[in-house]
């Protein structure tokens, strides 16, 4: 009989890259469902078309470039499920679907599409909102607050947390309701337990890997307690800022983003150590009250060079390895 | 060392084929042939070993080498011998099976090996990860210790013997062994191989003894076909390669399995994401993910850092692989540039350095190390082949 040639391996894992990603949807269908529950239906609106959007754009732009697309790849998916989860329940539909667009179309179909984008396309249309629309993407409705599916929201909007340390002040809310997510704040990213429980749910999948979060939490813990911005002071500082504004939401899915992060083991931890320095140092000194997207933004043109860099290492380690323990000589391009 | 991965854990899928008893499935006319040994002259025991070894032709199936010239090699020099039943490759069980039911032979065939090498201790070695077998791999076969490799797939044996340090061994698959002994006691040639005939394309996978020059049909079809095949393998399932022609393709000497396998998933094209698993599985250490990359878009100057001379060609990358890609024959690619291309510089320099040939060796120091068109060649050979791996 004849038959096609194949090239080993034969047989092969069952997971794949659409698991991968249900596996994010999954995790972050919890947190609308949380936001279902502070904010009534109007949070899953806002998911749903940003959904739609991303993915809209994402086939338009795929078509244009005549690459093939694969419907059955869920990343758009995942960046327009991320962008609203952002952003405070109270936004505006228009400044979501302008992010939705913004991610798509400039900062990932130009570079190649899925798998080439230099820059993570949640946190660049989350940039490109937070600097048109500050002020709407900044005041929040109070957390237990159902708000109208449509119209304007006419309950007055309160500052977060991370605005209060902005200003050196300390946000008076207790541990408990900061854990539940009762103070606010963007609505994907006030509920600390759950997003506690998804960061366990992912890494447990194999999907995004334990180093990497934290090791980011742990530096921006680290420098909370060294340079702490409110009078509290120490470890209420660490608290604060652990849980405040975008961080914790951040360091799991715009940090676990498989594309715009290094791939070694070492690389990713270097990365994520000075990502969280980029993020205090944008806390500290820049001007919004949230830069976590701003640095992930930074740091995502310096993926190339932590790669690299920890490709150095790895070739120096491997050839020593080699040449030490098992007396084998590297054959060496002449 | 952390980024060394120590292998994956595979299901091994042995069973059906390993509990059945092994059939033999031999052409009559080399089954009965003899070796003529009356006009053997040696002087000592171990070179009538070797001389029988290689009378009867016998290949170790494990790495395709003669036996007698690795017995010669070893002849009084070794302190181990080892027999190598490391069946690691799922649906694979033609060595571990072998030797649970032909213990006897085995046991003959090392005590002749130890006689060669000179040497008293003797060993068996046998893969600890395999979880699905009915019968259980006794500590002790003919009262020879049986040693378990443990860690994922692969098991590569330079690495786990590492605690053997510089000791010199010698290596035998079990399939050898059982030929030798058979040639040293009943004068037999070697004219048969066993492999394992599994996947699910089978209807009973069993383990076979099978004369050399049969073809691949008429193997498969001696343990029937349920349905059609769209991938044939000769060899293991990680690192088997997939032929296309089953009525003209035949059994060798290392061939390990015959496997037969239907996907019904339709192609995906998926885009890397660069989710960085093949390098965590990677056995080497290198990152397939950056040479698939620079494979794909002909960046050849870049492999430098990454090595690619050195993959074993496990394919544990394309196993691990989320977006189905074919990383592991890009890395095989990538390896063969690398390795061409320095074996072409070599090629190049000899010559010009050789002072019998002075007309070529006077310009060759003026030009480029790499004359031009060697250099290109393997360059277009790989982009002659890059749109078939696509």
């Amino acid at each position: 009989m004849q038959l096609k040639q194949y090239p080993a391996p034969h047989i092969r894992n069952s997971q794949t890259t659409r698991g991968v990603m249900a596996d994010a949807i999954a995790a972050l269908s919890f947190l609308y469902a949380m936001a279902y529950y502070y904010h009534g239906p109007r949070p899953l609106v806002m998911g749903l078309g940003s959904v739609a959007i991303c993915l809209l754009c994402d086939v338009l732009c795929t078509v244009i470039a005549r690459r093939r697309y694969n419907l059955s790849d869920y990343s758009a998916v995942v960046t327009g499920m991320i962008l609203p989860l952002m952003m405070p329940a109270s936004v505006d539909y228009r400044i979501v679907a302008v992010a939705g667009i913004f991610a798509i179309v400039v900062a990932k179909a130009p570079f190649g599409g899925v798998g080439h984008n230099v820059f993570n396309p949640a946190a660049a249309g989350f940039s490109f909102a937070a600097i048109c629309f500050g002020d709407a993407l900044f005041t929040y409705p109070p957390a237990d607050l159902k708000l109208p599916l449509w119209g304007s929201i006419e309950f007055p909007l309160t500052s977060s947390p991370a605005f209060v340390l902005r200003l050196g002040g300390t946000p008076n809310y207790d541990s408990m309701s900061i854990l539940l997510g009762k103070y606010p704040g963007p609505m994907g990213a006030t509920n600390i337990l759950v997003l506690v429980a998804c960061l366990i749910y992912l890494v447990s999948r194999g999907t995004i890997r334990w180093s990497m979060p934290l090791s980011f939490f742990a530096t921006v813990g680290v420098l909370a307690f060294a340079f702490p911005r409110s009078a509290a002071g120490g470890l209420a500082s660490v608290v604060y800022e652990l849980a405040s504004g975008l961080l914790l939401f951040g360091g799991i899915f715009l940090l676990g983003d498989p594309v715009t992060t290094p791939k070694r083991e070492m690389s990713k931890v270097a990365f994520a150590v000075t990502s969280g320095v980029m993020v205090m140092l944008f806390r500290h000194f820049g001007n919004m009250e949230e830069g976590i997207t701003f640095a992930l933004l930074v740091m995502n043109a310096a993926v190339w060079g932590f790669d690299m860099a920890g490709e150095y290492v790895a070739r120096m380690i491997r050839r020593r390895k080699l040449e030490t323990f098992e007396g084998a000589k590297v054959p060496k391009k002449v | 060392m952390p980024m060394f991965s120590k292998g994956i854990v595979l299901s091994q899928h042995k069973e059906p084929a390993f509990s059945k008893p092994i059939l033999r499935f031999v052409h009559p006319q080399t089954d009965s042939l003899k070796l003529d040994l009356k006009k053997l002259t040696v002087q000592s025991k171990q070179e009538a070993i070797i001389e029988i070894a290689r009378l009867a032709r016998i290949v170790d199936e494990r790495d395709g080498k003669l036996l007698y010239r690795k017995l010669k090699k070893c002849q009084g020099k070794a302190k181990i011998v080892i027999a190598d039943a490391l069946d690691d490759e799922p649906y694979v069980s033609s060595r571990i099976a072998p030797l649970l039911q032909m213990g006897e032979e085995v046991a003959d065939g090392l005590d002749l090996c130890c006689t060669v090498a000179g040497c008293q201790e003797k060993s068996i070695m046998v893969y600890k990860m395999i979880t699905d077998l009915e019968a259980r791999i006794p500590r002790t076969i003919q009262k020879i210790k049986v040693m378990r490799v443990r860690g994922g797939y692969p098991a590569s044996q330079e690495r786990r013997l590492s605690h053997l340090g510089d000791t010199p061994r010698l290596v035998v698959g079990v399939g050898a062994l059982i030929h030798l002994a058979r040639a040293v006691y009943q004068q037999k040639q070697q004219s048969t191989v066993f492999l394992t005939v599994a996947g699910n394309c089978v209807s009973s996978p069993m383990n076979l003894e099978v004369s050399l020059g049969m073809t691949v049909m008429q193997v498969l079809e001696r343990c029937g076909l349920s349905q059609q095949p769209t991938r044939v393998v000769c060899g293991g399932s990680m690192t088997g390669v997939s032929i296309m022609d089953t009525e003209n393709t035949l059994v060798t000497h290392t061939t390990r399995a015959i496997l037969a396998f239907r996907e019904n998933q339709r192609d995906a094209h998926y885009n890397c994401i660069g989710c960085g698993r093949c390098e965590q599985v990677c056995p080497s250490g290198l990152n397939p993910m950056y040479i698939h990359r620079f494979v794909q878009t002909h960046y050849y100057k870049g492999f430098s850092l990454f090595d690619p001379q050195l993959c074993i060609g496990c394919g544990t990358c394309s196993y691990i692989c989320p977006s189905k890609l074919e990383v592991s024959s890009s890395v095989a690619k990538a390896k063969a540039y690398v390795l061409g291309d320095s074996a072409d510089t070599q090629e190049e320099s000899e010559p010009a350095t050789n002072s019998s040939k002075p007309e070529q060796g006077k310009p060759a120091p003026k030009q480029s190390p790499r004359p031009k068109e060697a250099r290109q060649s393997p360059e277009d050979d790989l982009l002659k082949d890059l749109p078939n791996a696509q």
